[in-house]
């Protein structure tokens, strides 16, 4: 399994010119994130499912909009994004993901392998992740799923580029607090 | 020592089987839309190469001959056309036109067996003569 996601030479290209191969390349390559992605803010595997599902038939549809080939996971990830925002909406629920107020933060630490986990600590890792607001779960999901720079999850969770600092602040030292407290 | 992405991966790897069954299935819909586009336009290219090779292609003098001819019809037809203000204003009605109209009108209309509707009687033509010297017959009636 890959450390941190790979993003260089993907087909969008033969993609866009028609070539299933190169759908079905696409695809292999981002269905588990993107569903890991979705599952955690979600938390429902077969809406999950239906998520991915639609994402992938819209991708298909809407390619000829995308304008730098390089952004196609972003640009994937921010249609699933919207996709799980329209769910909330439908369901009746306030927006879970409003936009917080950004404040003056230091410089994020865009390495998402700085925090290693132990083996005995993988479950409570996931348990503190749950713990989060969505907001920050959203924003840190992004982060350590795809590694995706701050403007690529701006521009996922449609929020500016200070907001999205604050949450993956906030949200880093939310989850270390977390895992420090349950592993004591 | 995992990182984040490792674990989170590990985590729903249960759940690739359905992913896969997914993606064959999207993969599968766009194969036959693309087959169906491909077969449409195979179609309609191995009809015109048909037509094209049985019918045009072994006789050339005569379709040449029938396209000469089209072509000096439709001269024809241009260089005959009348274009004068005479015939521009045809479509006016003279009154003579229109009076056979009305006939040829009632006409049908009795033979379709329609109600005939009142003939209105054409104004009385007033004579322009001074109160003092018209006829007190006609007057009174």
């Amino acid at each position: 399994m890959l450390a941190v996601a790979e993003r260089k030479q993907l087909p969008v290209a033969a993609a866009r010119a028609g070539s299933s191969d190169a759908w079905d390349a696409l695809f292999q390559r981002y269905q588990l994130p993107l569903y890991a992605y979705v599952f955690e803010l979600i938390r429902s595997e077969q809406a999950a499912l239906d998520v991915v599902q639609e994402s992938f038939i819209k991708a298909t549809r809407h390619l000829a909009s995308l304008r730098d080939d390089d952004r196609f996971g972003s640009w994937l990830f921010s249609i699933a994004h919207q996709k799980c925002v329209d769910r909330w909406r439908k369901s009746g629920r306030e927006e879970p993901l409003e936009p917080e107020v950004a404040e003056a933060l230091p410089d994020f630490d865009s390495d998402p392998s700085e925090l290693l986990i132990r083996r005995e600590q993988e479950e409570v890792f996931m348990n503190s992740i749950e713990q989060l607001p969505l907001p920050q779960r959203s924003a840190l999901l992004l982060h350590f799923v795809e590694d995706f720079s701050l403007e690529d999850i701006a521009r996922i969770t449609g929020t500016s580029l200070g907001t999205v600092k604050s949450r993956l602040h906030y949200g880093k030292k939310a989850l270390r607090t977390l895992l420090e407290e349950q592993n004591e | 020592m995992k990182t984040p992405r490792e674990i989170l991966l590990a985590r729903h790897k249960a759940t690739e089987d359905k992913l896969d069954e997914i993606r064959r299935t999207l993969i599968s819909e766009l194969n036959n839309e693309g087959t169906k586009e491909q077969s449409f336009v195979t179609l309609f290219l191995c009809c015109s190469q048909n037509l094209w090779r049985e019918l045009i292609l072994p006789r050339p003098r005569a379709w040449a001959g029938v396209a000469a001819l089209w072509i000096l019809i439709f001269t024809l037809k241009l260089s005959t056309q009348d274009t004068s203000p005479v015939a521009a204003n045809k479509t006016a009605w003279s009154p003579e036109e229109f009076a056979e109209l009305k006939q040829q009108k009632a006409f049908f209309g009795e033979l379709a067996g329609l109600p005939q509707l009142p003939k209105v009687r054409p104004p009385k033509a007033i004579s322009p003569r001074p109160r003092s010297a018209r006829n007190p017959e006609s007057s009174r009636a």
